[in-house]
């Protein structure tokens, strides 16, 4: 018996001294961890919305409206402000790729106007297929469409409005991003009409209004 | 239909060995007869499947809770290495049989990546404890299934012509890396019956 | 002299990877490109230079029956700093290596060197091991990374930058990158690897090393980890000891 106590106190010292070791690399480390994230993430939302200077997180405010099942791939919203307006919303959509989720930004502006799409994290697609989604050449295909038209993947070149032109032998996840970018116009309307972003929508509409035509004559 | 999905992502779509590359070092070990794969997959998946359930309540009760989810690393192993005891203690109690037959390859489990791996890869999706336990299950029949198929195919080998320098381990690669090709065909079943 | 030679032994004659065959979850799963190998390969250096040292230096007071815990302690706390200065260093690595990090506490190397030999030798020649040991790890690692890049994606990548120029490969072999290709290129370096190495009790890739423990020490069971009764209350169990590749004697567990 006195061995086992022997034992179980040995044990627990040591266990205890690891964790000391460890709670102490933590303390060190973790304000480093929390400012890079903090910059990645602030500089993600500046490439979906360029013309913010701002940005809030509304993703506790949207809870309500994201409760719906369709948005349940629905991470996070914020919203974008340039001098005191409007300048856009950006929401970060997981669906489930090829091996994992996807984790993808889009940047939507007033009526329902991508403004850019950035893939944040795929770490479970395949390198060399479906990584290849981060890229570019494959996002820069959701810019530049009309307002409030709806996404698909097409795997020939792209003809209608809204058709996007999968990555070679990646179909699976490049759907998985026009799903986000489809999942975050959806929320974008439903958010619209029920003036839950704070400052956003003046009136019913998306804020079509002034906020956007300074903003988002470019593009 | 989430517990399902899980199901067939673990044992077909991302099968641990094929393509998680999970519990490799036994799986080229424990290989060389099937019924010792057998009986390894059994002991192995019981773990998994207890693994998944314990480390999902560690996780969610003690470890988030209180913040110290950096220790997710250390207590998840010291938690395995004592369940895989545990399970020798049960097993030499009630299946002398089995217990004897595994010999030391059941101490080993717990240095088998795809145990700690389901665990970890549990936290990372956010299941619920069903889905924990499903995922755990899964993991390990996957992990069974690809070892069984795998031992019957070393059998084979040991009575091909084999150039002396690819004998044993190098050939064996080259069997399971065909076998991995065999299960990527699985990819897109995903999308094809769990259309979204 | 034995210092020196207990690091070369884990560079060449016992190379983890291409000699006894262990550790081989992150070898297959993270050299999809040569970084993403160093990295790894560095990580395991710094875990096992780290662990051998502070086991070897307690060897005096661990009690034997609950060594494995004790190791595994010792083990998982240095990999977790591994993981937490990685996530604030390295950020974009410790995204590729992802959950092969915490996986590194179960790799069979560490906890097969800390039981075979830092718990039994001096901090010096620990120390040298697992410097050694970790040596032949990344040197393994990086070789895979570079085929499997190289064929992969006709290139090679080290910070960004692409050393290859526009890369070699009009058409990339892109199964390289892919698990199957993981499996084919270790098998065939091996396979190289054993025609110019010829050693004389049949081909050294074929001894299977620690972790798959019933095969080492050919003609009896695995030392004193023979069943449940071995490494007594609360141990993780039965972890074979012995010098199954530690070079003990130069005895290389036989292949069955």
């Amino acid at each position: 018996m006195r061995q086992v106590v022997k034992l179980a106190v040995f044990l627990m010292l040591l266990a205890g001294a690891a964790g000391a070791v460890l709670a102490l690399s933590h303390n060190l480390t973790q304000p480093r961890i929390a400012r890079q994230l903090a910059s990645e993430k602030r500089s993600a939302l500046a490439s979906v919305l360029p013309q913010a200077t701002a940005f809030s997180d509304q993703t506790a405010a949207t809870a309500a409206v994201r409760r719906r099942a369709e948005f349940a791939d629905v991470r996070e919203v914020w919203v974008g402000r340039a001098a005191g307006r409007d300048a856009g919303r950006a929401y970060l959509v997981a669906p489930v790729g090829y091996g994992g989720p996807v984790e993808t930004l889009v940047g939507i502006a007033g009526g329902g106007r991508v403004v850019a799409v950035r893939v944040v994290s795929a770490s479970r697609e395949t390198p060399g297929l479906g990584l290849l989604v981060k890229e570019q050449s494959f996002l820069g295909q959701f810019s530049d469409q009309p307002a409030g038209v709806r996404f698909s993947v097409v795997t020939r070149v792209p003809g209608a409005a809204g058709e996007v032109q999968a990555v070679t032998g990646a179909t699976i996840s490049s759907r998985a991003v026009v799903r986000a970018a489809n999942t975050a116009l959806e929320l974008e309307a439903a958010l619209a009409g029920t003036r839950t972003l704070a400052g956003a929508g003046t009136g019913a509409g998306t804020g079509a209004g002034a906020g956007d035509g300074a903003g988002g004559g470019g593009g | 239909m989430e517990i399902a999905a899980i199901l067939l992502g673990n044992i077909l779509i991302n099968n641990f060995i094929f393509s998680r590359f999970l519990g490799l070092c036994p799986f080229f070990g424990v290989s060389r007869r099937v019924d010792t794969a057998v009986g390894m997959s059994l002991a192995v998946t019981f773990v998994t499947t207890l693994a998944a359930a314990v480390t999902w309540a560690l996780q969610r009760l003690i470890l988030e809770p209180l913040r110290v989810g950096y220790l997710q690393t250390a207590t998840f192993i010291l938690v395995i290495a004592s369940l895989v005891q545990f399970v020798e203690i049960v097993m030499h109690r009630f299946v002398p049989g089995l217990y004897r037959g595994l010999g030391i390859y059941l101490p080993l489990i717990t240095t088998n990546c795809a145990v700690l791996g389901v665990a970890v890869l549990n936290g990372e999706q956010r299941y619920g404890f069903g889905g924990a336990v499903a995922s755990g299950l899964a993991a390990g029949l996957g992990w069974g299934l690809a070892i069984v198929l795998f031992a019957s195919v070393r059998r084979r080998l040991e009575l091909a012509e084999v150039p002396p320098a690819m004998r044993g381990f190098p050939v064996a690669f080259l069997a399971a890396g065909l076998m991995s090709i065999a299960f990527s065909g699985f990819a897109g079943l995903f999308s094809r019956l769990f259309l979204r | 002299m034995s210092v020196i030679r207990d690091f070369t032994r884990g560079l060449r004659d016992e190379n983890p990877v291409f000699r006894l065959v262990l550790g081989l979850c992150p070898t297959l799963a993270v050299t999809t490109g040569l970084e993403g190998g160093f990295w790894m390969g560095v990580a395991v250096v710094f875990v096992l230079f780290s662990s051998n040292i502070i086991i070897s230096a307690l060897k005096g007071i661990i009690p034997p029956w609950v060594r494995i815990p004790s190791f595994v302690t010792i083990i998982a706390a240095f990999v977790t700093v591994v993981q937490m200065l990685m996530h604030a260093f390295l950020p974009a690595t410790f995204r590729v290596l992802g959950l092969f990090i915490p996986l590194i506490v179960v790799n069979c190397i560490i906890l097969g060197r800390a039981e075979a030999f830092a718990s039994k030798r001096p901090v010096v020649n620990a120390a040298a091991d697992g410097l050694g040991m970790g040596a032949g790890f990344l040197t393994a690692l990086v070789v895979i990374g570079a085929i499997r890049e190289l064929l992969g994606t006709g290139n090679l990548k080290v910070a960004g930058a692409a050393l290859l120029g526009a890369g070699v490969l009009r058409q990339p072999a892109l199964i390289a990158l892919l698990p199957p290709g993981a499996f084919l290129t270790l098998g065939v370096l091996l396979g190289v690897l054993n025609h110019f190495t010829r050693q004389g009790r049949g081909t050294a890739a074929q001894h299977m090393g620690f972790c798959t423990g019933g095969h080492c020490a050919s003609g009896g069971e695995a030392g004193s980890a023979g069943g449940a009764g071995g490494t007594g209350a609360g141990g993780a169990g039965g972890v074979p000891t012995a010098g199954c590749g530690a070079g003990g004697a130069g005895v290389r567990c036989g292949w069955r």
